[in-house]
């Protein structure tokens, strides 16, 4: 008897103990392990616009260009240049490991044959080239062809600055084509959850176009750039204020601008600067008026770009004519460049809700007796004060020297961001030591 | 079916009851002086059944027919099998033991064993002991005490959590911490493993235990120790054994023990109290306005004013005068100015301060009332907490029972901090057949902490209130009739200590229960079979309050998280204890054991509320879901081998197979074995009962111990994103009422394997002069290779990190045990017991590529695992040095850099080893007849901390040590500046850079003036604004951990009264504290009980104290 119930317990446990370990007990019930196109691109979108929105991009390289001042903790530091590997750790992990791993993801997915949707894709590649431009007018030449691959490479190997800017035309070149398919058989599905442009491929081929204007004009001093071929872009790309490439954000608490989160979580960093400041209240620019967007390209929770539900811009109608702008200045077709101008500067005010008949007919008048020499300075200032928080202000800073500034400490200032700690410890193959004030390829 | 198995089973029980038996009595006296011997365990041999002698020694004892021997056990004593025969009466004397080493310990799988017979080292601490402490946290109750142990409690909050580890590291990145072992079942000891460098200290669960229900506690140190655990022990296991009945004739026998702790910090940071809020910047801008020396403009609640860098306080006055409104003196400063009615009401009752000299020149009216210094520290209270215990127990020779029942609450130095537990805990056991024992314990626990803000937290504590200037005044008010803050940046900033204490609240309310049900069967006199089965479940609900206008959630944030965990452990085994001649002995175990971690949790965070000072979910209006699920199991057979030669020759070998569901499948299988050997050398013949060496011992072992890995670590999963840039909150998805997923950061791994551990150890115990004096020296020297890691990648590769088997460390040392009685009368003695110990643990290997792996802290500095460093070493910034170490000392006027100061270096370098050099406690105990006087002095020798406190307040202006602003100094160092190829370079002449020269130039001799500047506004010389390493400090201690003055009323005594016993005691701990650091008391953690310690930023302080208490016996 005794030994019968003996038996029994031992078989049952040696039972119990096969089935015990069960390997779908190790299988994460918290997380899938594949997710649709639909549930990828919000996530794609809402990062992108919370990292080029956000301090990293919108806020380090334009205390260089004295659009903000930052006066307390970090961001005194970086007033004052000191600005270490260490700092843009975050952006950059944030870019490859969180934002263009899923944007390569997207892409393939969207490109599987048994179920293709070329607009998808081109949605994919237009996000890919503008995350490519914003980390390589930051850093040179960066890691992209051995890139995103996990395991199969740790150490991406870097690619020449040139060379990302082929992969960023060629990006732009096939998504434009990729958007304009409208054979159901190459778009199988299409999607819904787009913040950007609700999915419309027509609006996302535009702005490729105007992304390829803006890229093509970053290579003024290095390349034979065909104005015409930008203008055409230009041209071809965002119509309209309401076009504008936007990411949108919400005043509930987690949906907060980036800048805005800053302002208020970080409370007291930055401020006003009075370059900034003082070129809309000059004498000289202001025409007998203050700028009128002097109201609202403030450094406060007030201001156009910095409030809570603020948006964080990627390309914009208003960019797109500055750019417009310089190619009739660089062909020197002035009086091009001065209607172009005249319609940026308006389109500028209409963006920003603000405007004074007075002031407008005052710098009207300021164009047309700026002489054709001084043009481009005249745009460049323009554009500046218009792109309030973007990368480009900097990056026009590099190529043509406006505004005018003088180095807060020393005699030059920051022109690139070092590579992050995480690139010198663990991709030491490839990394290289640069200082802040060496130069990218194009900012020759 | 269950009906059939019920009949079977009471048809069982019927026919072993039928036995017949015999009643055997007697007598237990000792053999040294003759005297009867209460308490004295009687069992038969090769049954489950036993009693223990009364008052007089007596025992009476039914013995069922076929049995005829008698196992005879006691405390101290040598225990004794005694054949009966038919003899009615059968009556022993018992030889006293040596030391304790004929004393049973509990070992691994709960299995009994006799000290001497081990080829290992384990420490036996008496419940007595721990409960003596008086410490809420039976973690905290072991400092001191046992070799090789080393614990860290993360903060003096009550409740916080305390790190424990056992001879040192063994894992990089997992848990290092022992295995916790509750009458048999493996309990949970989780608690804040993050990099936590904000939030608040919360528990480790192992404060779920209460001290005064533990009869001992024994720490199994080594591999060969644990082995039989298995993985969850690869660091060691502490063995409780809870109180149970006993036979006491089923008389009811009552303990009640009630005290009273009343404590304060025991070290605080030195602030200065000469300056004002303000800053000299803004005095010079002033006078560039023709206002010389002027200190208008402080104290308003300007921008500025976040330092506490204004004018010296002999300088300034109060005034009251309404004309005075600093803007009206100064156009261009509007901000923050108010009337001086309002000014009065809002932020001073003194009124506004002013320059006596200003006063003069603007023609105010000054009160005449200098300007004073307040105390932030005033915040702080005399913590008062209190703890009440309750038992009852009684026994007979068939069942026992013991109940009990325990309230601890304890009030800390923070207002509002607050930790409460109550227990009660049910232990029974009955002998249903002679063959046949069950038993069962429940322990039932209620922990409740209301917890304050700390660390790296604009909402913590000691940040805020270390950071307020002299001249603000916290406490005349936190908070405004609109709800708006009162803090000393006018609101905004950090938050005001008063508005933490009050309007940030965290509580946590943990019902957990513990318990196990046993059946233990002896087949006959040599084979027996146990099954265990253990619960430990665990149900914590927590809410986590930020109010509007916190400067942390400007919008308010509330979260509610409901959690359990649930532990089940199923352990079956079989024993064979066989003599096979008189000298030799073989004992074997084979056994298998069954486990599952099962975690749930459920939460909501809402950010935003709406109604002020209404903490409710329904007051929010953007919520969101999570939760959070997590299984794992394992399943191990095991055996154990023993074998015995002549009380002398001992071995030990045991093997355990296990698998664990956390690896692939394809390697989810792994075996480990150990051997352990002791030679009890006193035994031999030439060395028996010389009265030198009284008893000596080598023993030596041998163990493999692997360890499992993380779950969910074998493929890539999506999550939801929740971007952030490192400087804000970030985003929350949905977003914009969208869900998304992006692909997580780690490498999915299918070719996990588990953690490998060798653990040698050979040690010696050697007894001198009749127990005048013992030694027990121990050398282990562990290996760990493939070590689990979660390996940084460059974030180019798509990923943040790779999990893979990569890394290899070690870690030796020495423990040293002394123990000496220096004086042994009738009334007087005096013990010293002493442990020593030095576990050192180094990197030998990580992943390729890599360099290190981060463990704790910031940006900078970092606690990190290098190759050829000691696990935890401190890396940061330094002072930039030439070759020969010299500091440079800036000679380029054309750089940001102040001239004629340090600069830093570019890169992270090793700052130095966080963990002591070795670790000490010493108690001597003194009693004198009722009286009884120990005092345990804790020693840790070396090891640094980052006193990142001290950096950042330099930059404030707000430390000490920035009294002596303004005065000069000349840098030890010599001229330099880094060129532009980055070389160490120097100018001919220094600050003229025609000429420069590779290398240093000549020593520095350029006097410099050290003040704000330096600190705050240009140079590096606050922990913000440069390197870390001037604040690294030596984190040493020597203690009066605890001393305890107590009295016992002799028995006699009490004979006419109800009580049974009645012992008074005041115990005094961290009376006395001899540190170098400057900072808190440093056996802190910024991070709890994480791996990484050696962090100090704005860590709550640690505490100092009596305890008052009284314990009765009925």
């Amino acid at each position: 008897m005794r030994n019968i119930i003996l038996t029994l317990s031992a078989t049952a446990l040696l039972f119990a103990s096969c089935q015990w370990i069960d390997p779908e007990i190790n299988v994460n019930p918290d997380n899938p392990t594949d997710v649709s196109l639909d549930l990828l691109l919000p996530g794609i979108e809402g990062q992108v616009g919370y990292y080029i929105g956000g301090f990293d991009v919108a806020a380090v390289p334009n205390i260089w260009t004295q659009q903000i001042l930052g006066q307390d903790r970090q961001a005194s530091a970086i007033n004052g240049y000191i600005y270490r590997e260490s700092d843009p750790n975050n952006l950059w992990g944030n870019m490859y490991a969180g934002v263009m791993m899923d944007l390569k993801n997207f892409i393939e997915k969207a490109e599987d044959p048994d179920a293709p949707s070329r607009n998808v894709a081109g949605v994919g590649k237009v996000l890919m080239a503008l995350c490519l431009g914003t980390l390589t007018d930051l850093f040179g030449d960066i890691p992209y062809s051995e890139a995103l691959q996990g395991q199969d490479n740790l150490q991406p190997a870097y690619d020449s600055q040139e060379s990302i800017y082929d992969e960023i035309f060629r990006l732009l070149t096939d998504a434009i084509a990729d958007l304009g398919s409208t054979d159901p058989f190459e778009n199988t599905y299409s999607i819904e959850n787009d913040y950007i442009y609700g999915g419309n491929a027509e609006l996302w081929a535009k702005a490729a176009h105007t992304l390829m204007a803006r890229y093509n004009m970053h290579l003024i001093n290095v390349k034979t750039v065909d104005y015409d071929a930008v203008i055409a872009h230009v041209d071809a790309g965002i119509a309209d204020i309401s076009e504008d490439m936007q990411q949108p954000f919400d005043a509930s608490p987690s949906a907060q601008n980036p800048m805005y989160q800053y302002l208020t979580q970080r409370s007291g960093y930055i401020t006003d600067n009075n370059t900034f400041v003082g070129m809309m209240m000059d004498d000289t620019l202001t025409y007998g008026v203050a700028d009128p967007r002097a109201s609202v390209n403030v450094v406060d929770v007030s201001g156009y770009w910095t409030s809570r539900a603020s948006p964080v811009a990627l390309a914009q109608y208003t960019e797109a004519l500055f750019i417009k702008a310089q190619a009739y200045a660089h062909k020197n077709a002035f009086a091009d460049a001065r209607t172009t101008l005249k319609l940026a500067v308006a389109t500028s005010m209409a963006k920003y809700g603000v405007g004074d008949a007075g002031w407008t007919a005052a710098f009207e008048t300021e164009v047309d007796n700026t002489a054709d020499a001084d043009l481009m300075k005249l745009i460049i200032e323009q554009k500046y004060l218009h792109m309030f928080c973007q990368l480009e202000a900097f990056t026009d800073y590099r190529l043509y020297g406006y505004p005018e500034l003088t180095p807060v400490v020393g005699n030059q200032i920051p022109r690139r961001y070092p590579y992050p700690t995480s690139e010198n410890l663990y991709n030491s193959d490839n990394y290289v030591s640069v200082s802040i004030f060496d130069r990218v390829w194009w900012d020759q | 079916m269950k009906r059939n198995f019920l009949l079977a089973i009471s048809f069982l029980l019927m026919s072993v009851l039928a036995f017949g038996q015999q009643t055997v009595t007697g007598v237990v006296t000792s053999a040294e002086d003759g005297s009867t011997l209460p308490g004295v365990s009687v069992v038969v041999k090769g049954t489950v059944m036993g009693t223990t002698t009364n008052i007089d020694g007596e025992y009476s004892i039914v013995v069922p027919d076929g049995y005829n021997t008698l196992i005879f056990s006691f405390v101290g004593m040598e225990t004794k099998e005694v054949e009966i025969g038919n003899k009615a009466v059968v009556n022993v004397s018992l030889e006293p033991g040596v030391l304790g080493l004929e004393e049973i310990v509990v070992t691994a799988i709960g299995i009994e064993r006799e000290k001497k017979a081990l080829g290992y080292s384990v420490e036996e601490v008496g419940g007595e002991d721990l409960s003596n402490t008086r410490q809420v946290n039976v973690v905290d109750a072991l400092q001191g005490k046992v070799a090789g142990v080393r614990i860290n409690r993360a903060s003096g909050d009550p409740g916080a959590s305390s790190f424990i580890e056992i001879r040192g590291s063994a894992s990089l990145t997992r848990n290092n911490q022992p295995l916790f072992v509750i009458d048999g079942v493996p309990i949970d000891n989780s608690g804040n493993t993050g990099n936590n460098v904000a939030g608040v200290a919360e528990s480790n669960r192992a404060i779920d235990i209460n001290p005064d229900d533990i009869e001992s506690l024994t720490v199994l140190k080594g591999g060969a120790a644990t082995a039989l655990y298995g993985i969850r022990a690869a660091n060691g296991a502490i063995i409780i054994t809870t109180k149970s009945g006993r036979n006491t004739g089923g008389k009811i026998e009552v303990n009640f023990r009630s005290s009273v702790r009343v404590e304060q910090a025991n070290k605080l940071p030195p602030l200065q109290n000469k300056f004002a809020q303000g800053t000299q910047a803004f005095a010079d801008l002033l006078a560039g306005f023709g206002l010389p020396g002027t200190s208008l403009g402080y104290p308003d609640q300007s921008w500025y004013n976040a330092v506490s860098w204004g004018p010296a306080l002999d300088t300034l006055v109060y005034t009251k005068d309404p004309n005075y409104i600093p803007a009206n003196f100064f156009p261009g400063y509007g901000n923050g100015s108010s009337t001086m009615e309002e000014y009065i009401a809002k932020w001073d009752p003194n009124g506004r301060l002013i320059g006596i000299k200003d006063a003069e020149r603007l023609g105010i009216t000054t009160t005449g009332m200098p300007a004073q210094a307040y105390d932030p520290f005033e915040l702080l209270q005399t913590g008062v907490s209190s703890n009440n215990y309750l038992s009852i127990s009684a026994g007979n020779e068939k069942s026992n029972f013991f109940l009990s029942y325990g309230n601890n609450d304890n009030q800390g130095i923070v207002p509002n901090a607050r930790f409460t537990r109550n227990t009660a805990k049910l232990a029974a056991n009955t002998v249903l057949t002679e063959k046949l024992r069950v038993g069962g314990m429940i322990n039932y626990s209620n922990t409740v902490g209301n917890r304050i803000q700390k660390g790296s937290n604009i909402s913590g504590l000691m940040l805020g209130l270390m950071r307020t200037p002299p001249t603000f005044d916290n406490s005349y008010g936190y908070q405004f009739p609109d709800n708006s803050q009162r803090s000393y940046r006018g609101g905004g900033g950090y938050d005001n200590p008063y508005w933490i204490v009050n309007n940030i609240r965290y509580k946590d309310v943990t019902n957990r229960l513990i318990g196990n049900i046993n059946a233990e069967y002896n087949a006959n006199e040599w084979l027996s079979f146990f099954y265990r089965m253990g619960y430990d479940g665990w149900f914590k609900d927590t809410k986590s309050f930020f109010e509007k206008n916190s400067n942390s959630f400007p919008d308010g944030r509330l979260e509610k998280s409901g959690e359990y965990n649930i532990d089940l452990n199923s352990d079956i085994f079989a024993t064979i204890n066989k003599d096979l001649n008189d000298d030799m002995s073989l004992r074997i175990r084979v056994g298998q054991n069954l486990y599952q971690r099962t975690y749930r949790s459920t939460s909501a965070i809402a950010f935003g509320l709406n109604q002020f000072n209404f903490p409710n979910m329904s007051n929010t209006s953007d919520a969101r879901g999570f939760e959070s699920n997590f299984r794992k199991r394992t399943s191990a057979w095991y055996g154990d081998f023993g074998f015995e030669y002549q009380n002398m020759l001992y071995l030990n070998l045991t093997g355990r197979y296990e698998k664990s569901t956390t690896l692939p499948e394809v390697n989810n299988g792994f075996f480990y074995p150990s051997a352990s050997a002791s030679f009890v050398f006193t035994e031999l013949p030439a060395l028996a009962n010389n009265d030198f060496l009284s008893f000596g011992k080598f023993r030596i072992s041998y163990a493999q111990i692997a360890n499992d890995a993380a779950a969910y670590a074998t493929q890539n999963y999506y999550f939801q994103p929740s971007p952030g840039d490192g400087w804000t909150d970030g985003l929350t998805y949905p977003l914009l009422g969208v869900n998304a997923y992006t692909l997580g950061n780690v490498i999915g791994n299918r070719t996990l394997r588990p953690e490998n551990q060798n653990s040698f150890e050979v040690g010696a115990n050697l007894i001198f002069l009749n127990n005048k004096l013992g030694v027990d020296v121990t050398y282990f020297y562990n290996t760990s290779t493939d070590l689990l890691l979660s390996v940084p990648v460059a974030a180019s590769s798509g990923f943040s990190a790779n999990y893979v088997n990569a890394g290899e460390m070690f870690t030796r040392g020495f423990e040293i045990i002394l123990n000496a009685t220096v004086i042994n009368t009738k009334d007087l003695r005096w013990d010293i017991s002493a442990n020593w110990s030095n576990p050192y643990s180094e990197v030998t290997k990580l992943a390729e590529g890599v360099e290190n792996v981060f463990l704790s802290g910031f940006t900078e500095p970092q606690v990190r695992a290098v190759v050829g460093f000691p696990y935890r070493t401190l890396f940061g910034l330094d002072w930039a040095r030439d070759d020969q170490g010299r500091i440079l000392i800036d000679d380029d006027p054309n750089n940001a850099i102040m001239d004629g100061f340090p600069f830093s270096s570019p890169e992270l370098t090793p700052l130095g080893n966080v963990n002591p050099d070795w670790i000490a406690g010493i108690t001597n105990t003194i009693t004198y007849k009722g009286f009884s006087l120990s005092a345990l002095i804790d020693i840790k020798k070396g090891g640094l901390m980052w006193n990142g406190t001290k950096g950042a307040l330099y930059f404030f202006g707000a430390h000490k040590d920035t009294e002596t602003r303004g005065e000069s100094k000349v840098w030890e160092g010599v001229y330099g500046h880094i060129d532009a190829d980055g070389d160490v370079a120097s100018y001919e002449t220094p600050f003229d850079p025609s000429v420069e020269n590779k290398g240093p130039g000549a020593v520095n001799t350029t006097e410099v003036v050290v003040d704000e500047n330096w600190y705050w506004w240009e140079g590096e010389g606050s922990g913000f604004t440069g390197p870390s390493s001037p604040y690294v400090e030596k984190a040493g201690w020597v203690r009066l951990r605890t001393i305890t003055l107590s009295y016992q009323f002799n028995p006699s005594f009490l004979d006419n009264s109800p009580f049974r016993s009645v012992e008074l005691y005041v115990t005094g701990f961290n009376l006395w504290l001899n540190t170098p650091y400057t900072g808190v008391d440093p056996e802190t953690s910024l991070v709890g009980s994480n791996n990484g310690l050696g962090i100090d930023y704005f860590n709550n302080p640690g505490t100092k104290g009596y305890t008052f208490g009284l314990n009765i016996g009925f």
